[in-house]
């Protein structure tokens, strides 16, 4: 049997740069409309401190799925939308499954974001939530594992109080990360300097194994991730 | 999400392809690795006569059409469009090999036959800057490369790999390995899947005939641990020309980036 495949695309491929673009594009979403691949090379080991204040890595996140985010608390554009999409993604699934899956937000703004803070930042949400600061190598190690893009907007401190917060930080987040030593104090710091930032607005799913298995965004129908949980949830 | 995803992947490839493209891809093809391995050797080939049809001729080539057709289960037929541009005219010509393979071996070109479908005495420079012979030089060694990744037996004896292939490293960032390339082709790598190239960038570096060869490939297979995966990959090979035109690759260096599976994948806020 004569099996024809005229492939403009190969035209493209051949004589431009875009070879098998279209192939491609129909191969992964064939693949992507089925099941859930691996994106091979996003993700990996990391150290880092979660919003108790403890080391956190990789492997501790193992053993359960997760939806993982990247922002910075002083951000008034997505990072809140974001977090409220996750806790409404949270909200979906059942008592059982909550305890299931970790949610997972990364602040890309370490200087300004101590465990305490983004503990209280992510309480408006879901205690539950697990924040994730450290140094700024260790969040570049975590950015560059998920090719994640972010890029600090002021070359110059911003003065915190025209920033619309969720969350202002107290005196005693401030202190969080010194070596344990905590000022009980709890006056806001509204006159503080920080930054702004541009970043990724995307979610990670990742299955059990901290493989990344698909993305979503707040555009993404909730039912749909929900789907994806589950799925991951039962592998 | 996926679903629209997936449509637009569709009306895309409708708009890219002609009607004959169905929306199923055929049997062989559904074996990404199998398809690989058929194709990338194909187009090695074929890029490496286009590319001495010009130092033949001397006229610079650009492609026009290009059809593959399974005939049967071993047997290959690609259709080759080009246009040459010469000082005074430009021809038109098709060309069709017919290429053999079963499953043991990669495609061996049979025979071609060219005939010349039109003339054209018009005089006019190729539109394109990546239509010399060095382009297609760089191509096809990128395909012999990447059938090579893809476990083709015999790809490392081809004139493109074998005067480097056992000297150059290759740092995989999928793999987290560095390695001598005979030693880095990783169950993870090689026969578990397919690459596929998207696009090729030819840059040269300061110093003289050192190059890098950008290569950007789509690679979709099964992980060791079952789970099938994708993967958008660029691959960079540290060149340097020699005189009579071969390039020596001394490493290649793999970078993964976020596969554009998604509209709003690469959107920052």
């Amino acid at each position: 049997m004569l099996i024809s495949i005229k492939l403009t695309r190969f035209i493209r491929l051949l004589t431009r740069d875009f070879f098998l673009l279209g192939i491609m594009s129909l191969t992964f979403s064939s693949v992507w409309a089925n099941e859930m691949p691996v994106l091979v090379g996003i993700g990996g080991d990391f150290t880092a401190i979660d919003s108790n204040n403890q080391i956190i890595t990789e492997t501790d996140l193992k053993g359960k799925p997760v939806l993982m985010a990247f922002g910075y608390t002083n951000c008034a554009d997505i990072c809140p939308i974001t977090v409220a999409y996750m806790r409404n993604v949270y909200e979906q699934l059942t008592a059982e499954e909550q305890t299931q899956v970790r949610f997972v937000f990364v602040t890309v703004d370490p200087e300004y974001d101590t465990p305490a803070h983004l503990k209280a930042f992510l309480a408006h949400f879901n205690p539950d939530f697990i924040g994730i600061t450290g140094s700024r190598a260790q969040l570049d190690k975590i950015v560059e594992n998920y090719k994640v893009d972010y890029q600090r907007l002021s070359s110059s401190g911003v003065s915190t109080k025209y920033i619309r917060r969720i969350e202002e930080k107290k005196k005693h987040d401030h202190k969080d990360m010194d070596h344990g030593v905590h000022d009980m104090k709890t006056e806001t710091m509204s006159d503080e300097q920080t930054n702004l930032y541009t970043h990724s607005a995307h979610l990670f799913v990742i299955d059990k194994d901290m493989q990344t298995r698909s993305l979503a965004h707040t555009g993404t129908p909730r039912d749909e991730l929900v789907v994806d949980l589950r799925s991951l949830i039962a592998e | 999400v996926r679903t629209l995803v997936f449509l637009l992947s569709i009306v895309g490839g409708v708009i890219f392809a002609p009607s004959t493209f169905s929306a199923e891809l055929p049997d062989w093809a559904q074996n990404q690795n199998h398809y690989a391995r058929i194709l990338n050797p194909i187009a090695a080939q074929v890029m490496a006569w286009i590319e001495q049809q010009q130092i033949d001729s001397k006229q610079a080539i650009s492609l026009i059409s290009a059809d593959l057709l399974q005939i049967d289960n071993s047997h290959f037929r690609f259709e080759l469009g080009t246009k040459h541009h010469s000082p005074k005219q430009q021809t038109t010509k098709t060309t069709r090999f017919n290429f053999i393979a079963n499953e043991t071996s990669s495609p061996q070109l049979e025979t071609n036959q060219t005939s010349i479908v039109e003339q054209v005495n018009q005089s006019r420079a190729s539109p394109f800057n990546n239509n010399g012979p060095l382009y297609y030089r760089a191509r096809e060694l990128a395909y012999w490369w990447l059938a090579h990744l893809d476990g083709v037996n015999n790809a490392h004896k081809q004139n493109a790999l074998s005067p480097w292939i056992n000297k150059a490293s290759f740092k995989s960032e999928r793999t987290q390995k560095h390695n001598a390339i005979s030693t880095a082709m990783q169950p993870e790598i090689s026969k578990s899947g397919g690459h596929l190239l998207r696009s090729i960038k030819i840059v040269p570096t300061a110093q003289t005939n050192q190059y890098e060869l950008r290569l950007f490939v789509d690679w979709q297979g099964t992980l060791v641990n079952g789970k099938s995966g994708i993967a958008n990959l660029e691959h960079i090979m540290f060149a340097r020309l020699l005189d009579d035109g071969t390039f020596i690759v001394e490493r290649i260096v793999e970078h993964v980036h976020l596969p554009s599976l998604e509209p709003w994948t690469k959107i920052l806020c």
